[in-house]
């Protein structure tokens, strides 16, 4: 007997955020080390890294694509058609992968609203677990620019030789300094836009 | 339904049955999970990418574009839908086609998913080329895997790519019209050292 739709939809949901979550942390792997930001790197050295990144992209993909293997779903062996309303529950065979994901989200497959609701989740714990490596990776092999001018770079210039709560005291208070100044600049730069011309309207 | 669209349609997805291997490969491939994630992850990746601050401060207002417009194209999807339910092949042909894809329940034209990868790709084309043509290129095999599959028409995928690029290009004026927020937004999160 088959759990109800929602449960199979929170399911393939959770199935979906690990994959997504090893693919979202590949590609940031990748995505960081072009410019060195090692506050987000879990890898010392940027080809190490990005080979990981390429590494854990692949590897998010295949175990969502093999997990039918090994977990029930609505693709039981031997009863996986394209049709995923007649589909049994239990564990898929080899020869069913190719189609054991493709459930229809009125059969518990996930809709454009689940990818909506998973994907920033997978992508906020993909950002946290870069932080707390590049930390960690920063303690063991600190960076030989710690300190002097480097010191007063802020966002994410400031990870690349910092970890992220250091970088963090230093972003904020640049942000807090200069927020109003940038906002003014802002509205005078863009005089065509709609903030910038209720501003100049305003003035005027 | 046209000539042009039957007949592709028809002999590409006459070709199904035959090799097991490439109608699994291409099941894989029209799933509703890996191109999309590899569209919107590509699309956040850019956001760390660049190696300057000009460069960075580039890629990131691309970036919120691209994710900017990969919402509005759904939005965009979800209307053309509403004013015209185009019947999935599946449904017009019958018995001529070989469904390799589950009974999608909601119209053929446009492709949403390729409007999604089309946008991601216009989105970042003004930053990084290259990426943009992996991902146009991604988003045709995509759509190709799913009118092999039986599930879209040629012209859903061509209706699809301009969607994109076409929401892309309003996001753009949009994105104008919204300055400086669009900048300040950036400089907010710049504050937190994720910018």
């Amino acid at each position: 007997m088959p759990p109800p739709v929602d449960v199979i939809t929170e399911q393939i949901g959770r199935q979906y955020l690990v994959m997504a979550f090893l693919v979202v942390l590949g590609a940031l792997q990748i995505a960081v080390s072009i410019p060195g930001i090692r506050g987000m790197m879990i890898l010392p050295g940027r080809i190490p890294t990005r080979f990981l990144g390429g590494l854990l992209i692949v590897l998010g993909v295949v175990i969502f694509y093999l997990m039918p293997l090994w977990t029930d779903g609505p693709w039981a062996a031997g009863s996986v058609v394209s049709d995923s309303t007649q589909r049994e529950w239990g564990r898929a065979a080899w020869s069913d992968l190719g189609a054991a994901r493709n459930v229809n989200d009125v059969d518990g497959g996930m809709s454009g609203t689940d990818h909506a609701r998973w994907f920033p989740i997978a992508m906020a714990l993909a950002m946290i677990v870069s932080l707390a490596g590049g930390t960690v990776m920063l303690r063991l092999f600190p960076s030989s620019e710690e300190s002097g001018p480097e010191r007063q770079r802020s966002g994410l210039e400031a990870l690349s030789t910092r970890p992220f709560l250091s970088a963090l005291k230093t972003s904020f208070s640049d942000l807090r300094a200069t927020i109003k100044a940038d906002a003014e600049e802002g509205l005078v730069r863009h005089p065509h836009s709609i903030f910038g011309w209720i501003a100049g309207k305003l003035r005027s | 339904m046209n000539a042009f669209d039957t007949d592709i349609v028809l002999w590409l997805n006459g070709l199904s049955g035959n090799v097991q291997l490439i109608d699994d490969l291409l099941r894989v491939l029209s799933s509703d999970y890996l191109m999309p994630l590899l569209f919107s992850t590509a699309v956040v990746a850019v956001w760390f990418a660049g190696r300057t601050g000009l460069e960075r401060s580039r890629y990131q207002v691309a970036a919120l574009v691209g994710m900017s417009s990969i919402g509005f194209s759904n939005l965009a999807v979800f209307g053309i839908n509403s004013v015209w339910d185009r019947p999935r092949p599946y449904v017009a042909l019958g018995e001529d086609i070989n469904l390799l894809f589950y009974r999608a329940t909601d119209p053929s034209f446009p492709a949403n998913p390729v409007a999604i990868g089309f946008a991601a790709a216009a989105a970042l084309w003004p930053v990084s080329r290259q990426l943009a043509i992996w991902l146009a290129v991604g988003s045709l095999a995509y759509g190709f895997s799913r009118v092999y599959a039986g599930v879209f028409y040629p012209t859903d995928i061509f209706g699809g790519a301009a969607v994109g690029v076409l929401v892309v290009w309003g996001t753009l004026r949009l994105r104008d019209l919204l300055e400086p927020v669009v900048t300040l937004f950036i400089r907010v999160v710049r504050g937190f050292s994720l910018a």
